[in-house]
């Protein structure tokens, strides 16, 4: 059964894998869920082989620590997807909403980048102080589509790059080993 | 950000020679592989979770119309579905014992997918372009 001489009971493995029973309900549980106890009886042999004591004390260590790794992660991705989507918008707001107030038939330069200073701030309501647009409402709603056009080609890039990293992140989750062997109800500190 | 990544280099050279109480201590190390690879998920994971979090309620907001109601609307899938995610995933390791490899590879999956519906959102809205208003 696995008890281990040593007097501590993390090594005893007389329990049932399912989740409601604490003693050795193996063959009541056996007919019911076929599969997954036909795992069991292959890893068992090999399942209570721990050679070492996993550190209890240190929990609170490893809680703080996936959730720093996470923070890291967060900080690193969204320099770099923030950097994709500013450098495709800078090209798209030229393009898209430079366009289309050429379009409307206003060349100069400051009003254009006046335009796509406001869209990026999300301030559209300032719109119609541009001169060329002012009151008219085709010209405000082309120049608005455009940006939100222009905003939509430039997210497209950031969920690209995203699912590279997630696919990265699916091969790397298809190596992890079997933990089964620690999950045994076994309480590290009693919190009252 | 060359700084940072220059001081977490100093960090792991600090940790492994330079005090005698480490933060990182080496016990943790007693299984590397899944050591390792669980903190490279919780990367990636983190780095998608932020730039969601990050681009999700400016992308509402500037592609999807400025209607104070509809960018909330828009904003509850994400948050009800990391609250659901977590508690679910949670309940199913406890039920799925020994296959929590099962277990991140389906949610790996359901996060690129995830993105990749975001994305297909994304380039509908492109191409209906004229429709948006």
């Amino acid at each position: 059964m696995g008890h281990s001489r040593l007097g501590s009971t993390w090594y005893r493995r007389d329990r049932c894998p399912c989740l409601y029973h604490n003693n050795y309900h193996l063959p009541r549980c056996k007919a019911l869920i076929p599969y997954l106890f036909s795992r069991y009886a292959l890893t068992s042999s090999h399942r209570n082989t721990n050679h070492f004591k996993p550190p209890q004390d240190l929990i609170a260590t490893v809680a703080a620590l996936t959730l720093s790794i996470r923070v890291i992660g967060g900080a690193v991705g969204y320099t770099v997807y923030y950097n994709v989507f500013v450098s495709k918008f800078e090209e798209n707001a030229k393009t898209l909403i430079g366009g289309t107030m050429l379009q409307l038939g206003i060349q100069d330069k400051l009003l254009i980048g006046k335009a796509i200073h406001l869209t990026s701030a999300a301030l559209l309501d300032q719109l119609p102080t541009i001169p060329g647009i002012g009151n008219n409402e085709t010209a405000l709603e082309m120049v608005t589509v455009a940006g939100r056009v222009a905003y939509a080609e430039s997210y497209k890039y950031v969920y690209y790059v995203s699912i590279a990293f997630g696919g990265v992140c699916t091969i790397a989750a298809c190596f992890l080993g079997n933990i089964n062997q620690y999950m045994d109800d076994h309480v590290a500190v009693v919190v009252h | 950000m060359i700084i940072g990544f220059l001081l977490l280099v100093a960090f792991c050279f600090w940790e492994i020679y330079g005090t005698d109480y480490p933060i990182f201590p080496s016990r943790l190390k007693q299984e590397p592989r899944i050591l390792a690879l669980t903190l490279l998920i919780t990367f990636i994971s983190g780095s998608n979770f932020f730039s969601v979090i990050m681009f999700w309620p400016t992308q509402a907001f500037n592609v999807y119309g400025h209607d104070p109601v509809g960018v909330g609307v828009r904003g509850l899938p994400i948050g009800l579905g990391i609250l659901a995610g977590a508690c679910i995933v949670l309940w199913l390791l406890s039920v799925f014992r020994g296959y929590n490899r099962e277990l991140m590879i389906v949610s790996s999956v359901m996060m690129t997918a995830g993105k990749r519906s975001i994305l297909l959102i994304s380039l509908i809205t492109m191409i209906d372009g004229s429709r948006l208003s």
